[in-house]
């Protein structure tokens, strides 16, 4: 712009004028704007006030929890609607939350589950059981996408408002980890009498912040709720959420002073953002575990030494340090380190291109095949694994083309299985391995064909289906391992990485946690002045 | 023909144009694998709640009558309902509007502005060093992809400065107003190499012409014969290149808008794309072609009050 601006100087005089008023425009214009903040020294006690303005990728879907199904939809909805129990900090069990606490019948069929006491929705009503029972009959009988977690509940009776009393129709361990669910998250009773899309357009739920508005693909702002149930919190008196689609321009945002939060940088990013003066870069442990599925409908990958082998081929190491920049870090099992029950002894396919070929030389295809591998087109880390594939996989005579897709088309082409090898990745919506076990290992039960491979192992099955009923602790762990071991010897996919949450955030901001299923607490946020 | 009557035709011609693009896009968008029930539900949903999502949408229908509805609404004036948003899809393109004709208006002021001073400078002085310099450096920034531009723009003259906001569109007027300067510019950036080349060479032309050695020579001022003379002789060219290259830029401003955060119709298309969500890409696709048509005839009704002579029809 300001070699445009000189190059109108000399001799054009008559226009020189024209311009100079358009820069000098300019220049006022950009008195208007703000500049950046300065850190300042960090006080030792939360600090109330302040807005916070927090960017992301993606914009909010829905305000309907049961219709929530992106990251970025349902981690502001946890600030509008909370749940009966919370998930714990360390991602592996829950912690009381709506319900402050809760007995289980002898037979292990009949959960009481006492509310809180003093607890109300942000217009100031008082939290009923009748509430609870409304909220969580809704989604289990919505078809939405996460309604199946609640199949095991049989039946909600509310013997008094404070009294919630859930009889499930089987012993069903993971249901604590259920509830904790946002599609579980408690709304008034029959909408207050609107219908229901007239209530999400103004909701009401007691949780630490209050819908301000919500223009659709620009921005969310929420306000304190004045009526929270934990004394002095929120800190801040509102949140903001804008939809800032482009890396660069979030990493600017935030660079600039404009927002105070920008949510997953990508990883190349991470280390010129630590060097930037007044930012912090922090990973979260996650239960974010990333895969390269093999569909068990196309004859080579029902052979299992195909499988092992390519399990063997691809150097997940050497890929996380050129995918993820070294942030995140190589698994053997596919459960997260940090879900409960995960073996950190499970043996591991790690990467020999000698086991590799061993393994095809076993299969039905000692020559190798062709096949091709579904990737994200709009995601550059799974850009990056896909051509790490394709090479890793040529020393073995297996020739890889990628088939990029848009997200729409990748779903879709994952559930019809139309594929040979695919990129995926998986994190538990709950504090429980449940959700998982049943996705990706039990075809039928688990209501998608074991993560679309078509992996059916009936004894991995029987020992999930086990695990659901076994409410003695190292009964479960036992299991689990048995399944872990199992599962890494079958390679229905190859573990690549267990990738870690991202965030990048001014000075000024205190008290941010990302918990391992990836909500985040902001009552918990403050504002340093 | 007069104005009015051509404008009549112009618009005549518009239904057979969005009656192709409906098809067109209707088509395209329904080739293109892609279940929008899957991505609202997400990949973990079962694939019976999934079937029973697309047959609430009428998914499940032959395409033909698919066809046949979507023609039926559009014919009550009815775009059908974002599957993403649950929302009736003119309403959230009315939302997204305002952002996309700030765009468009400021960067054709800015490409003006940008555009007139420098051919006139470089025009004054064929082959010296200021008309090299503004036929050749302009050049490079339009050798750049703008997502490029406005990122520089948006380091140099937004997070560097302060001067502007980075991304966003603001609040109010004045907000509006600052936040859409640089993204406006990386457009101007864009169409000005190629509006200052065709208004150079078309003064050079007319500078040549006799009425302007007999302007000269009538002892008119020379700030006259430019402005009044050669440059409204010229500029009818520059006009024409300019009118196109704003038409292309309709259905290229979904670039701008995703680097400066620019909550407009191009960004509004890119994530119904991206989520399948036809209803609301066919009728982005119908409002693009107004925009399309309405630009090139405002170009001609232009022309025409800048030179009588030009002919319309």
């Amino acid at each position: 712009m300001t070699q445009l601006n000189r190059g109108t100087r000399g001799r054009a005089l008559p226009f020189r004028s024209l311009t100079a008023i358009a820069f000098a425009f300019m220049v006022v214009l950009a008195a208007c704007g703000s500049g950046a903040s300065s850190p300042t020294a960090t006080p030792s006690k939360p600090q109330r006030g302040g807005d916070l303005v927090f960017a992301h990728a993606i914009d909010i879907k829905t305000l309907d929890p049961v219709q929530a199904v992106e990251t970025e939809t349902i981690y502001p909805l946890d600030m509008i609607f909370e749940t009966l129990t919370e998930t714990s900090t360390n991602g592996q069990s829950v912690v009381p939350w709506l319900a402050s606490s809760w007995d289980l019948s002898t037979d292990q069929l009949t959960w009481t589950f006492h509310l809180r006491a003093g607890v109300q929705f942000s217009d100031g009503t008082p939290l009923t059981s009748a509430d609870v029972k409304f909220s969580i009959d809704r989604n289990r009988n919505f078809n939405g996408g996460f309604s199946f977690l609640d199949s095991a509940i049989k039946d909600i009776t509310t013997p008094d408002p404070e009294t919630v009393v859930i009889t499930t129709k089987y012993p069903w361990k993971p249901l604590l980890a259920d509830l904790a669910l946002w599609a579980n998250g408690i709304y008034p009773n029959n909408f207050e009498g609107k219908t229901a899309a007239a209530f999400f357009n103004d909701p009401v739920g007691t949780g630490p912040f209050v819908l301000d508005f919500w223009n659709k693909g620009v921005s969310t702002k929420m306000t304190r709720n004045p009526h929270y149930w934990q004394p002095g919190k929120p800190y801040l008196n509102s949140v903001t959420w804008t939809f800032v689609p482009d890396d660069n321009t979030r990493i600017l945002q935030l660079k600039g002073g404009q927002i105070q939060l920008d949510s997953f940088p990508p990883f190349a990013t991470l280390n010129s953002l630590k060097a930037s003066s007044g930012i912090t870069v922090q990973t979260f442990p996650s239960n974010l575990v990333s895969y390269v599925l093999m569909n068990e409908h196309m004859a080579q990958f029902k052979d299992v030494h195909v499988r092992r082998a390519i399990a063997y081929a691809i150097d997940d190491a050497a890929m996380n340090k050129a995918a993820l920049y070294g942030y995140g870090k190589t698994n053997c099992s596919y459960m997260a380190p940090t879900l409960s029950y995960y073996d950190p002894q499970t043996p591991c396919l790690t990467y020999n291109l000698s086991m590799a070929k061993q393994e095809l030389a076993m299969s039905a295809y000692p020559n190798g095949f062709s096949t091709s591998m579904l990737i994200g087109s709009t995601d550059v880390y799974q850009e990056a694994v896909g051509t790490i594939v394709q090479q890793e996989l040529k020393a073995i005579n297996i020739n890889v083309t990628l088939d990029k897709v848009d997200p729409g088309q990748l779903y879709s082409t994952l559930a019809e299985e139309k594929y040979g090898l695919a990129y995926e990745a998986w994190a538990s919506d709950i504090p429980d391995p449940d959700e998982q076990a049943s996705f990706m290992l039990d075809p039928v039960g688990g209501g998608a064909d074991s993560y679309s491979t078509g992996f059916n192992d009936s004894q991995v099955v029987q020992w999930v289906h086990q695990t659901e009923k076994a409410f003695v602790e190292s009964q479960r762990a036992s299991l689990y391992t048995q399944i872990q071991v199992q599962v890494a010897q079958d390679a229905p996919w190859a573990v690549l990485q267990f990738v870690p949450y991202q965030y990048a955030f001014s000075n000024n901001v205190h008290g941010f946690f990302a918990y391992p299923t990836g909500n985040y607490h902001l009552q918990d946020v403050w504002l340093s002045q | 023909m007069d104005r009015l009557s051509y404008v009549g035709k112009r618009l005549l011609h518009l239904i057979p144009i969005l009656l192709g693009i409906s098809i067109l896009v209707f088509l395209l968008i329904h080739l293109i694998p892609g279940d929008p029930a899957r991505v609202l539900l997400g990949p973990h949903a079962p694939a019976k709640v999934v079937a029973a999502q697309d047959k609430a949408w009428g998914l499940d229908l032959p395409l033909p009558v698919q066809f046949v509805n979507f023609l039926g609404g559009l014919l009550h004036g009815n775009l059908g309902t974002s599957l993403t948003y649950q929302e009736p899809a003119v309403t959230l393109m009315a939302s997204r509007l305002a952002a996309t004709l700030w765009l468009l208006i400021s960067a054709s002021i800015l490409t003006v502005v940008i555009t007139l001073p420098l051919a006139v400078a470089a025009a004054m002085r064929p082959n010296s060093w200021i008309d090299h310099a503004i036929r050749l450096i302009p050049l490079v920034g339009l050798g750049m992809p703008a997502f490029w531009v406005g990122i520089i723009l948006l380091l140099v003259l937004a997070e560097s400065t302060g001067w502007f906001p980075v991304g966003g569109f603001g609040t109010d007027f004045l907000s509006h107003l600052h936040a859409i300067v640089l993204p406006a510019l990386t457009v101007a950036l864009g169409i000005a190499p190629i509006t200052v080349r065709s208004l150079r060479a078309a003064m050079l032309e007319v500078l040549q012409a006799d009425f302007v050695t007999t302007a000269r020579a009538k002892g008119l001022a020379e700030r006259r014969v430019i402005l009044a003379h050669v440059l409204r002789n010229a500029i009818i060219p520059a006009i024409t290149v300019f009118g196109l290259n704003i038409g292309w830029l309709v259905g290229n401003t979904l670039v701008v808008e995703k680097v400066f955060a620019l909550p407009g119709i191009g960004a509004l298309m890119l994530d119904s794309i991206l989520s399948s969500d036809f209803p609301v890409v066919q009728a982005i696709a119908l409002v693009f072609a107004v925009l399309v048509v309405v630009v090139s005839t405002s170009t001609d009704i232009l022309r025409s009050l800048v030179d009588p002579r030009v002919k319309l029809g």
